[in-house]
């Protein structure tokens, strides 16, 4: 039955769930709960913010599975606990905007403290992945936003752009942005990702040449 | 020159070909497990928001089981208060018949019960053959009638009514 599920899709899970089967939303749940806590913790730069932001996101999917419309599942579930996160965000800081473009004001999403130099410490990773982390953990919170909506929440840059309120290419230029920096901050991390890159499309043209010829 | 279409898409290649060798380190980096009490919270709260839809079934059933004990109850008082009156009516024949000495006692019987008039009646004389002329457009009625044993071993309709 478990591996019935794990062949659904995100919205057969979320349709199931409406029909009264419980395992069905806790699969989606253990699909999410990784990249969608990563990302509030990299974002509130607290594990007991995340916990909070995590649980009412989904507290607002059980109450609400309806005002699923249909899409990218993914991309309204980040839409709601970006929103979440806002309205916490707001609360701290009633008068200034999230996206405040008030150059005299610096914008509330850069007020968030960064997850600090070791956002997923509690984790156990390879060194590649510690590195990028710490990396990703000092973009500036607009950067990380958007890289991290990306990345782990697999948001298309339209998808971003409409949920950020930005022209798309504004989306486009901040994740060029974070990328160039953390090519930056990993320096040599990141020669040995685009050097492993390199070996495994060799390994796979090899496999494929090989293949042919036999 | 390349239009701003054009831009955007060159710079959208050029970012995912960044992101596919991020991508893994990324996910593994940056992802984090809430606490175990979180998951159980929810877990709670998605047990109890299908809960009202089993209880509604239930509600259904306990609704559809008062409906039927309501109407069981309604059809046993009828029935018993249809027994009493029949059987009063029928105690009040078999005074009647022993009654009949010559004086006038009338029974109102139920229209429903017209046709077995002449069989209940020759049951109850003890006789094997009576003359009771009951005319077809008494049994046609539906209004009860009302019969006068007017002598011992005779039992006839009042002529003055339905002769």
């Amino acid at each position: 039955m478990r591996e019935s599920r794990g062949n659904l899709k995100d919205d057969e899970l979320l349709n199931a769930f409406r029909h009264g089967d419980v395992q069905a939303l806790d699969e989606l749940v253990a699909r999410y709960q990784s990249s969608l806590h990563g990302y509030l913790r990299a974002m509130t730069g607290s594990s007991a913010d995340a916990d909070d932001v995590f649980q009412e996101t989904w507290m607002r999917v059980i109450r609400n599975p309806g005002s699923f419309r249909g899409g990218a599942f993914n991309a309204w579930l980040w839409r709601i606990a970006r929103n979440l996160l806002v309205d916490r965000l707001r609360r701290r800081k009633p008068v200034v905007s999230l996206d405040d473009a008030d150059p005299d004001h610096a914008s509330l999403i850069e007020t968030i403290p960064a997850a600090g130099h070791q956002p997923c410490e509690e984790v156990e990773e390879t060194e590649i992945a510690r590195r990028v982390a710490a990396a990703v953990a000092v973009l500036p919170p607009d950067q990380r936003d958007v890289f991290l909506l990306r990345m782990q929440g697999g948001l298309s840059f339209s998808e971003i752009a409409a949920l950020r309120r930005v022209p798309l290419n504004t989306a486009l230029g901040r994740m060029h942005y974070a990328i160039q920096r953390l090519r930056r901050e990993l320096g040599s991390v990141y020669e040995v990702l685009v050097n492993g890159a390199r070996n495994t499309e060799q390994g796979l043209k090899g496999k494929r040449t090989d293949h042919e010829i036999r | 020159m390349r239009s701003g279409s054009d831009n955007d898409m060159a710079l959208q290649k050029e970012i995912e070909q960044s992101e596919r060798l991020l991508r893994g380190a990324v996910l593994t980096g940056c992802g984090s497990m809430p606490s175990p009490h979180v998951r159980e919270a929810i877990r709670l709260a998605a047990s109890r928001r299908v809960q009202p839809q089993h209880m509604l079934f239930f509600r259904i059933g306990y609704a559809a089981a008062a409906m039927l004990l309501v109407t069981l109850t309604g059809w046993l008082v009828l029935t018993g208060l249809r027994t009493y009156t029949h059987n009063s009516q029928a105690q009040l024949l078999d005074d009647a018949i022993s009654l009949c000495s010559g004086d006038s006692v009338s029974a109102v019987v139920p229209s429903d019960e017209k046709t077995d008039l002449p069989s209940r009646l020759l049951k109850l004389q003890g006789m094997d053959q009576i003359a009771i002329p009951i005319p077809e457009e008494v049994e046609e009625s539906q209004e009860p009638i009302s019969i006068d044993f007017q002598s011992g071993n005779r039992l006839a309709l009042p002529a003055q009514k339905y002769g």
